[in-house]
């Protein structure tokens, strides 16, 4: 049976034998580190995510127009088409495309920091209480996740960031808020499976409090899905992100957020394309990106 | 017993919703009374207004009212189109259903050869393919991926119509997907319109499942594959598309059906942006419009009716999934 791993957004399935693709025998980090780096397309991923920070961080100083992240007009150059001066071309009103993709940069890793950060903070104790206590506790928790489960995550979230009022602070709060049930479950179902550990029960015996228990005996032991799930999650998360903006719900003009991009480009299709096609670029590489490192890190953690 | 509780979990989570649904559009700063009424509503017209709505009445008396209205089939009025709720969504259900269900049946049809090649070729080429088309398969954001389609096949080649269900008369009425309708009356043009105006929606459905169907299928058939009882038959001689097709096959149907359950509530999420783009009458872009303009009435209806799909489709994989493998036993 393959193994599917059950994330926020998604399933990714594998083999059991791909999981543990067992290389020769080095100490616990150096092996690890060596199957990761032998997944060629991990470490593509990582370098590219590595590139898109930098370019967040350093981009006021690097960006070819600092000035067209915002609502600057250059009517000479409307719609111009990808050129030397222009690479990804100009928008609908004049602002260089490159410019606002790189600001982008931004707001998109923001966004993927801000909802897991969320999501993982409601999700993991909520599903560690549940699994460690069991009982009327975990039934009750995990119908609530169940409900939560039952309206997709994107229906959810644009509703909450309609009603908290649409911009792109509270479409990363309602994202957060929808998101945290899939860490909930993975919590769950783990700390199930190590419940009975002798580890467990030799910290409970010496008398450790349940606190301690959860969060310095289990949690560190249950870790490695979790970074997994982050990776795979941070993608989705961005997906969902941009897919609220494109709708009006998140970002709003003149932010150079990519999806908002993508929406207030699209009534100059087909003839400008270039202003379409560019942001919606930088979003799929972000989460093919997030992917590849996902997939890298289930090498990391995989166990012999 | 078992079936029984499981309906009654069915049945609490429905439940849960649509408190949860009810009670957040009421709490959360969004104002309805004054999307509805606009700008420059008095404070007369407002407060008239929220007691013929029945706003001005506690919370729990307001969702026992909704609950009773429920069972009529009264969902309440929308605010975008003067008229029932529960009409609404009745009259728009086909049109998402048909898209929702060509782009699962084009991903499912698609999708499981290609694991199956990709695994009994292992290493080949179709197989790398596959791999890269796992992780890629599920990164376009739909959104652009609908635009660059309209533009590829709409605009530059002109194949296919871009937006909307139909150009000419709808068939006639049975069932509201048109391409049942259509065959079920001989109408073919219909069908042939219907088909048409299908393709680049569902294409755009239809990516992120084939990419996860595929690598499902190819993972438990590799799994599969590795088991001694291949390399007996192998052994003994039986051919080796009769292994594939008689024993491997039947273990990737059942991870295909335990798939589609999650799959399902994502590609629903995903019609409220593939439906807006493709200007697609179905009630995800109702969803989506009634959302953007805070309906309340409407938000709430829309997301139970899919919260309902998604749990009876949860449900019915789940059941299907443990009839075709007689280990599974599921818990009540």
């Amino acid at each position: 049976m393959a193994i599917v791993e059950e994330t926020a957004g998604g399933v990714v399935s594998r083999t059991a034998e791909e999981a543990e693709m067992a290389p020769a025998r080095k100490s616990g980090f150096r092996r690890r580190l060596s199957r990761f780096l032998h997944n060629r397309l991990a470490v593509a991923g990582t370098l590219v995510l590595l590139f898109l920070l930098l370019v967040a961080m350093l981009v006021p100083w690097i960006a070819p127009y600092p000035d067209d992240v915002a609502d600057s007009l250059n009517f000479d150059a409307v719609l111009a088409p990808p050129s030397l001066q222009h690479l990804m071309g100009t928008d609908e009103v004049g602002r260089d495309v490159l410019t606002r993709v790189m600001f982008g940069a931004r707001w998109s890793l923001a966004m993927a920091a801000i909802v897991l950060g969320i999501a993982v903070t409601l999700g993991v104790p909520l599903g560690l209480c549940a699994g460690y206590y069991g009982g009327v506790l975990e039934q009750i928790l995990m119908r609530l996740t169940d409900g939560f489960s039952a309206v997709p995550a994107l229906v959810l979230a644009l509703a909450i960031t309609v009603l908290l009022g649409p911009s792109l602070l509270n479409a990363m709060v309602a994202i957060g808020f929808v998101w945290w049930r899939g860490f909930a479950r993975i919590a769950h179902g783990q700390t199930l499976s190590k419940k009975q550990e002798t580890y467990v029960v030799v910290a409970r015996s010496l008398g450790a409090s349940d606190l301690h228990v959860m969060f310095r005996e289990i949690l560190p032991n249950i870790s490695s899905p979790l970074f997994v799930s982050l990776a795979l999650n941070a993608g989705y998360a961005v997906l969902t992100g941009t897919a609220l903006s494109f709708l009006g719900a998140g970002a709003r003009p003149p932010t150079p957020e990519w999806g908002q991009m993508v929406a207030s480009s699209r009534n100059y299709l087909p003839q400008g394309w270039w202003a379409s096609l560019f942001p919606g670029l930088a979003i799929f590489v972000t989460v093919v990106s997030f992917n590849l490192l996902g997939d890298g890190l289930r090498d990391y953690f995989s166990e012999e | 017993m078992r079936f029984l509780s499981r309906l009654a979990n069915m049945l609490i989570v429905i439940l849960f919703v649509s408190i949860f649904m009810f009670v957040l559009v009421r709490v959360l700063p969004g104002d309805p009374v004054g999307a509805a009424l606009g700008e420059g509503a008095t404070k007369e017209q407002i407060d008239k207004f929220r007691t013929q709505m029945g706003m001005d009445k506690p919370l729990e008396v307001q969702y026992a009212v909704y609950l009773r209205g429920l069972f009529d089939g009264h969902f309440g009025p929308s605010l975008i189109e003067p008229r029932d709720v529960g009409d609404i969504v009745w009259e728009r259900l086909p049109a998402t259903l048909e898209l929702v269900l060509c782009s699962l049946m084009l991903a499912i049809v698609l999708g499981v050869p290609l694991g199956i090649v990709a695994a009994t070729h292992r290493n080949g080429p179709i197989d790398q393919l596959s791999r890269l088309w796992s992780l890629t398969g599920v990164s376009f954001p739909p959104f652009w991926a609908a635009l660059m389609l309209q533009l590829l096949l709409g605009a530059a080649l002109a194949l296919v119509p871009i937006t909307g269900r139909m150009s000419g008369p709808p068939p006639e009425h049975f069932t509201g997907l048109y391409l049942v309708d259509a065959l079920l009356t001989g109408n073919l043009s219909a069908f042939g319109d219907a088909l048409h105006h299908l393709i680049a929606p569902t294409l755009v459905m239809a990516v992120g499942p084939l990419a996860q169907i595929t690598s499902m299928v190819r993972s438990t058939m590799l799994d599969e594959l590795a088991k001694p009882y291949v390399s007996y038959n192998r052994a003994v001689g039986m051919p080796s598309f009769l292994i594939n097709y008689k024993y491997a096959l039947r273990n990737a149907f059942s991870s295909t059906l335990t798939l589609i359950g999650f799959l399902f509530p994502i590609m629903i999420g995903g019609a409220f942006i593939v439906e807006k783009v493709f200007a697609w009458p179905g009630i995800a872009r109702f969803g989506a419009d009634s959302i953007l303009a805070n309906d309340y009435n409407a938000i709430v209806g829309v997301t139970l009716v899919v919260c309902l799909f998604v749990v009876v489709v949860n449900f019915v994989t789940e059941e299907l999934y443990s009839a075709l493998d007689p280990r599974i036993r599921l818990e009540g």
